[in-house]
């Protein structure tokens, strides 16, 4: 009788460890989704600001329609690699995916500021002055809502992959973090001599 | 029904919840034994019936019903164990989450969702509660809303999708004012051992069925007696389960309809308008509040309505009986009324909190009625009746005073606090110092990284705001906080604490603001269950209150008599004899004033309200509210877990 209640107790307190290893695990999945949405409303945010950019400049811009649309072209992609990344938070291919399209976003973005530099009545443009400086606004609390998604996912990713989280590891896949590893984006940072 | 007053005593209000749960786990251990006797008389039925029976027992057969004691016991107490441990570590949110709910967005996009959040926004710098998370129970259409959590900061609202569509904004404020006012009581620790418990109870329901599944399918298998046994002895715990469900209806019932009626009343009075809380109610009646979660049964006593059960089992009053209440509150007041304060109602069901004995009445500020006697300001409040002074503003001002104090926010600011980047930034730029030479220091220590821009672009605004607004600011950024990884965090408190001493001093507002920044950050990960207690009777801390009581006497005025005075003041509401000296400015320390307030948030509910209400009486102790005595009040309202609504400013 003591022998079949210690086993029956073992049983319990076996159950309940795997369960609150699951929901362990779950908690930290459900943080780095909820991390996401804080990302993709500062990401609509600067999608809405673009094509109002883009509208201004092109009073300005009459020789530089390429640009302009390379830079409509790159926004309304990276709109739908967001609308999917948002679906699925985490998943490898849809981050893969956001993390292309916002980095061509980038490129087309700064190559369009490069071209404004030659055109000093829009630089001068009240409207522009104001979009740019919502623009690099947004981009920073991109960059910051990015670095708490990113933390948040290795948290989850660090859960999984240790022990005792790595026994129940294959009901959890792994996510993957919202790196711009674009040239663009690396372009930055270069020192120029 | 006795005609009681609207004003509510919250510390009573919290009390009385209190000792609902004492009468809950009273309940609760009578309730053992009677699942126990149910299945020991079922199993010596079952016996009788079989030939395994030892002949020459009678009825009587203490083995048995030990066993059956024994095997309920086991079963739920492990099961309510199981419960608490996992509420215990999901908290208000694991509630939301089992639920069916998802986070509310920050910046909702949607026209009701932000309307939504506004509503909460304004009801809670009312209340003076921090910002509860949100969040919606999206595709249940019928109109529901609960809130739960273990602490005030760590609170939960939930609302259904139905909720948003189907009410106008101020039944939606009236269904928030109810949840809120929950809150604000302490019913939510209640309400999360109700659902312990009864899941618990239920637990006998659940082996009951495995033990017949297995028993059926063993018996299809091999051994046909052995087998059907077993499905039997399964059957008969199910049967026992379903007892332990009744009873766990009849307990939740007992402790938690008056709670309604309680909160309802609450709500009436936050928002001056119970006929919006009452269409909200006839909106249930006509449309209904089921939910579809498969867990809402266990949960329906932290609903808003249990739209389906309408007898002595069901834990809410029938919708109808509310309304009617509310109505009755309604007719005597003419809509809406922001003129009297003591209207005549028959709302509030519990005399107890109608006539708290302790003079205390929920806004006895920026006049308290005894200073404002003494002071000959006005007529001394009566004293057959201390809770009614005829001095006290209406409860419903404080709503209009938090929509005009948010609407007067500069939009830049109350954008700012919506969103985590911005809710950092503002954390650093409320503790910039109005000196130019000390704040281009402070701007130089944030680095020049996007941080430190939006810090500067918000800085600007910000003078704009006085100083009793520069806290409700705070206090509406903190759930963007919440969305901060842990390094973030981290960084966030190294950068305040440098903001604060960068002129080389810790002035007490910027150790308020220090405090009560990183006390929610502190409890983000947690899920906000009260600590331990550490200390139990006044004398233990009295040490720690004189020190407290001094820095608000300290706080409060420069003149050594007067502050004597507030001292004497808040040792007297403490119930300590004699007079105590006052410490000096330079023995108050920031670091031992920290140690302070944890040693006091480490001890039962009890004390913290009367040290609590002891400061208050300190503070008002000159007749007059300084803004530093409104900052520090909140930091220690804040450390003592205890949800206080803001002095109001003169009308």
């Amino acid at each position: 009788m003591i022998g079949f209640l210690v086993v029956v107790a073992l049983l319990v307190a076996a159950v309940v460890f795997v369960v609150g290893l699951y929901n362990g695990l779950v908690r930290l999945r459900n943080a780095s989704k909820n991390a996401f949405s804080q990302i993709d409303v500062q990401l609509k945010r600067r999608y809405d600001l673009i094509p109002n950019l883009v509208e201004t400049a092109k009073a300005y811009l009459k020789h530089e329609r390429e640009t302009l649309e390379s830079v409509v072209r790159a926004r309304n992609a990276a709109v739908t690699a967001t609308a999917a990344a948002a679906a699925s938070p985490g998943d490898p291919a849809a981050m893969r995916g956001l993390a292309g399209a916002e980095g061509a976003l980038g490129a087309s973005l700064s190559r369009l500021l490069a071209v404004a530099e030659a055109y000093p009545a829009l630089k001068a443009d009240v409207t522009m002055t104001r979009l740019m400086e919502e623009l690099s606004s947004t981009e920073n609390r991109i960059a910051f809502s990015r670095q708490a998604f990113n933390d948040a996912v290795m948290a989850y990713n660090t859960a999984r992959e240790t022990f005792p989280g790595m026994l129940l590891a294959g009901s959890f896949a792994a996510a993957a973090p919202f790196e711009v590893t674009v040239a663009a984006e690396r372009e930055a940072t270069k020192v120029s001599f | 029904m006795a005609v009681v007053r609207a004003t509510f005593d919250f510390f009573e209000a919290q009390r009385s919840a209190r000792r609902r749960t004492a009468l809950l786990l009273l309940y609760y251990l009578l309730a053992l034994p009677g699942v126990a006797a149910f299945i020991y008389l079922g199993t010596l039925a079952t016996l009788a019936f079989s030939d395994v029976t030892s002949a020459g027992q009678g009825l009587w057969w203490p083995e048995l019903f030990l066993g059956s004691l024994f095997l309920t016991a086991i079963v739920v107490g492990t099961g309510t164990a199981y419960h608490l441990w996992s509420l215990a570590r999901g908290g208000g949110e694991g509630v939301a989450r089992s639920l069916g709910g998802e986070p509310l967005a920050l910046q909702p996009e949607v026209q009701e969702e932000r309307r939504l959040r506004n509503v909460v926004e304004e009801m809670s710098i009312a209340a003076g509660l921090p910002v509860p998370t949100l969040y919606i129970l999206r595709g249940e259409e019928g109109i529901n809303a609960f809130a739960a959590g273990f602490a005030p900061d760590r609170a939960v609202v939930a609302v259904t999708e139905g909720c948003l569509t189907r009410l106008t904004r101020d039944e939606l404020q009236g269904v928030i004012a109810h949840e809120l006012s929950h809150v604000q009581n302490g019913d939510m620790r209640l309400n999360l051992r109700l659902l312990a418990l009864a899941g618990g109870l239920s637990a006998l329901a659940l082996v009951g069925r495995v033990l017949m599944e297995a028993g059926s399918s063993s018996r299809s298998r091999r051994d046909k007696s052995g087998g059907g046994q077993v499905a039997l002895i399964g059957l008969l715990v199910l049967a026992a389960g379903a007892i332990g469900v009744f009873f766990a209806r009849l307990i939740r019932a007992a402790v938690s309809r008056q709670r309604e009626y309680l909160a309802d009343a609450a709500s009436a009075q936050f928002t001056r308008n119970p006929a919006a809380l009452a269409g909200a109610l006839g909106k249930i009646v006509a449309g209904g509040s089921t939910l579809a979660s498969p867990m809402a049964p266990d949960a329906s006593h932290l609903l808003f309505a249990d739209g389906r059960v309408r007898s002595w089992l069901a834990d809410h009053p029938p919708p109808e009986a509310r309304i009617r209440r509310l109505l009755a509150l309604g007719e005597t007041t003419p809509l809406p009324s922001f003129v009297r304060a003591d209207l005549p109602t028959a709302a509030a069901p519990e005399p107890a909190v109608a006539a708290p004995p302790h003079g205390w009445s929920p806004l006895p500020l920026p006049v308290p009625p005894l200073v404002a006697g003494l002071a000959g300001a006005a007529p001394a409040a009566p004293s057959t009746r201390p809770a009614t002074p005829p001095t006290a503003p209406p409860a419903g001002r404080r709503l209009t005073a938090a929509v005009t104090l948010l609407e007067a926010l500069p939009p830049a600011l109350a954008a700012a606090a919506r969103e985590p980047f911005g809710a950092r930034a503002l954390c650093c730029a409320v503790l910039l110092d109005p000196r130019a030479e000390i704040r281009a220091r402070q701007l130089a220590l944030l680095g020049d990284g996007p941080e430190a821009c939006e810090v500067a672009r918000l800085a600007p605004h910000l003078a704009a705001v006085d100083r009793s607004a520069r806290l409700a600011l705070l206090d509406l950024s903190l759930p963007a906080l919440g969305a901060l990884s842990a390094p973030q965090r981290d960084a966030l408190q190294a950068d305040l604490r440098r903001l604060a001493e960068a002129d080389g001093r810790l002035s007490v507002t910027e150790w308020v603001y220090l405090r009560v920044v990183a006390r929610r950050l502190a409890r983000l990960g947690t899920s906000g269950r009260p600590a331990r207690p550490r200390a139990f009777t006044v004398d233990q801390v009295a040490v720690e209150c004189r020190e407290l009581l001094g820095l608000l006497a300290r706080v409060g005025t420069a003149d050594e008599a007067a502050a004597q005075a507030a001292l004497d003041a808040g040792v007297a509401a403490l119930g300590l004899g004699g007079s105590w000296r006052l410490p000096a400015a330079s023995e108050l320390k920031f670091e031992r004033l920290d140690q302070v307030l944890a040693l006091l948030e480490a001890t039962p509910f009890e004390l913290r309200a009367r040290v609590l209400r002891a400061c208050e009486a300190s503070a008002a102790a000159d007749g007059v509210l300084t803004a530093g005595e409104v900052e520090v009040l909140r930091a220690v309202a804040d450390a003592l877990a205890i949800g206080r609504p803001p002095p109001l400013p003169p009308a």
